[in-house]
């Protein structure tokens, strides 16, 4: 997943939490009389009169009631959308300098041969791998299920190994990479 | 009288503008472009695919797709193809482009001056690939290493992704519902997408006092507090942060995986039936049952097997280890 909607989640959720916080706490407040000065009578209706009266004396209230719901509407549907989002990249630039023409790698080409080298050792049983970030400076996301009767030592060094090479194939030590390992439960 | 050892021009063309012009068909640099390419060790050609299925056998060895196009005598040529893995890719597609405009200027005359590459798929030779040589790095000093865990912790903490798209789900399809609601009242008085007939009433007759409304304005407020405490607070990580010895790379296990790994090692040892672990946030507990009446050295093989596989998984935060082996009773 992309790591700003992760964020967002977070700026988002606190917001709509904040939100809550105030209109439970106003409201519980209110009920308890606790500030009857600012917030009003606690035995008064929850719609009283005058509001009604208010909405029903202005045309435009019901008109902005619309557009802020449907505004809410918009960016609650947007939020959702966000979490499907990935920030997966399709090709790879691999040539700063495109003056005499520019050289693309697929990026599936290179999770492929990434891959194909994982599987290669007993221990792997399946490897996942992604690029995400920018064409200029990728980054590496790769999910890997191991054997139950792996010896980690040897698996970790293997994958070191299989990312090494790529390193070395697109010619970047500055591949950065999250590797998430996975054991697969033993087989009885 | 001398003679004129020049040859004189011949007269009988004519001025140069007016002897006629070759054209060279795009076709012929696609050729030639082919050619070029085979003549690069570690590139190749792509079979040519339709909606990601190969088309055709799967030749030995399939041509480089290319296209190429003239424009006075500037040409420019656009090819896909493959390269062996893992050869530098960077390097071997600046051969080919040199190659191409070489053999492209000769041939023709013309200045190849653009050669874009596609590399569509990468190689593995069928022969003992060439293994690429990685030092392992001496231990980093600790302000690296806590850089490292810092990261490890961005990479792994929780996105929040389950309340994030439960809150947008609701918060959409209420919001859609009273847009849809208050449009429709403004072209009809009587419509009811929402029940508002019952909300009116609710507004009118209950009190702010009324407990239904204290206990709702309660659970509003905890549901905010939630929410704010989901927001702000770390969360348990999804992933168990193992030391890496490569600086780029974060690593991490599942809780899972660490559990099936270690029942696995417990599991494997001559002497044990059964092994149960248990994971806590810092700490491992290993509950292991043996056949044997008498377990003799098994409680330190255990726990050997154990801290042994922790050793070489080296989390990042060291787990606190506590087995215990049961015997056969009487």
């Amino acid at each position: 997943m992309h790591r700003p909607t992760a964020r967002a989640n977070r700026v988002a959720l606190l917001a709509f939490g904040l939100v809550l916080t105030a209109g439970g706490a106003a409201a519980l407040a209110r009920g308890l009389d606790l500030r009857p000065g600012l917030l009003g009578a606690s035995h008064a209706p929850l719609i009283d009169e005058q509001a009604r009266r208010y909405a029903a004396d202005h045309w435009w209230f019901w008109a902005a009631v619309a557009a802020c719901a449907a505004l809410l509407a918009l960016l609650a549907l947007w939020w959702l959308a966000a979490q499907a989002h990935t920030d997966a990249i399709h090709h790879i630039n691999a040539e700063p300098d495109p003056r005499h023409g520019a050289t693309h790698l697929s990026a599936r080409a290179a999770t492929e041969a990434l891959e194909e080298d994982l599987t290669a050792s007993p221990y792997v049983r399946r490897a996942k791998a992604t690029l995400t970030g920018a064409a200029t400076v990728p980054r590496l996301t790769l999910t890997v299920t191991l054997t139950a009767d792996t010896d980690p030592g040897a698996a970790n060094r293997h994958i070191h190994q299989a990312l090494a090479q790529l390193r070395h194939a697109l010619e970047s030590d500055r591949l950065t990479a999250t590797t998430r390992i996975h054991i697969a439960p033993a087989r009885h | 009288m001398t003679t004129d050892l020049v040859p004189t021009p011949p007269t009988a063309l004519g001025p140069p503008e007016t002897r006629g012009h070759t054209e060279i068909a795009d076709r012929v640099l696609e050729r030639i472009a082919v050619r070029a390419v085979t003549e690069v060790d570690q590139a190749g050609g792509v079979p040519r695919r339709l909606l990601g299925v190969p088309l055709g056998r799967a030749k030995a060895g399939p041509d480089p797709q290319v296209t190429a196009h003239v424009d006075g005598h500037l040409a420019t040529v656009a090819m896909t193809v493959s390269v062996a893995y893992p050869a530098p890719i960077r390097q071997v597609s600046r051969c080919v482009r040199e190659r191409v405009a070489a053999r492209i200027g000769e041939l023709t005359g013309l200045d190849a001056c653009e050669v874009d590459i596609d590399v569509a798929r990468l190689t593995h030779p069928a022969a003992p690939r060439t293994t690429v040589d990685h030092e392992a790095p001496s231990a980093p000093p600790q302000a690296v290493d806590r850089q490292r865990r810092r990261a490890a912790i961005r990479a792994f903490r929780p996105r929040r992704t389950l309340p994030a798209v439960l809150i947008a789900a609701l918060l959409a399809a209420v919001a859609l519902l009273a847009t849809i609601q208050v449009v429709a009242s403004l072209i009809n008085r009587d419509a009811q997408v929402l029940p508002v007939t019952w909300l009116t009433r609710a507004g009118h007759d209950l009190r702010w006092d009324d407990p239904a409304v204290l206990a709702a304005a309660a659970a509003i407020l905890a549901v905010g507090v939630l929410l704010v405490t989901l927001a702000l607070a770390p969360g348990r990580p999804r992933m168990i942060a193992l030391r890496s010895e490569d600086p780029q790379t974060t690593v991490g296990i599942t809780r899972a995986g660490l559990r099936h790994c270690l029942t696995a090692a417990v599991g494997g040892l001559d002497g044990i039936d059964r092994a149960h672990v248990r994971l806590r946030r810092r700490r491992v507990r290993v509950n292991a049952d043996s056949p044997l009446h008498d377990v003799g050295d098994l409680p330190q093989r255990v726990r050997q097997a154990v801290t042994g596989r922790l050793d070489e998984l080296s989390p990042m935060r060291p787990l606190h280890v506590r087995t215990t082996v049961r015997g056969r009773e009487e």
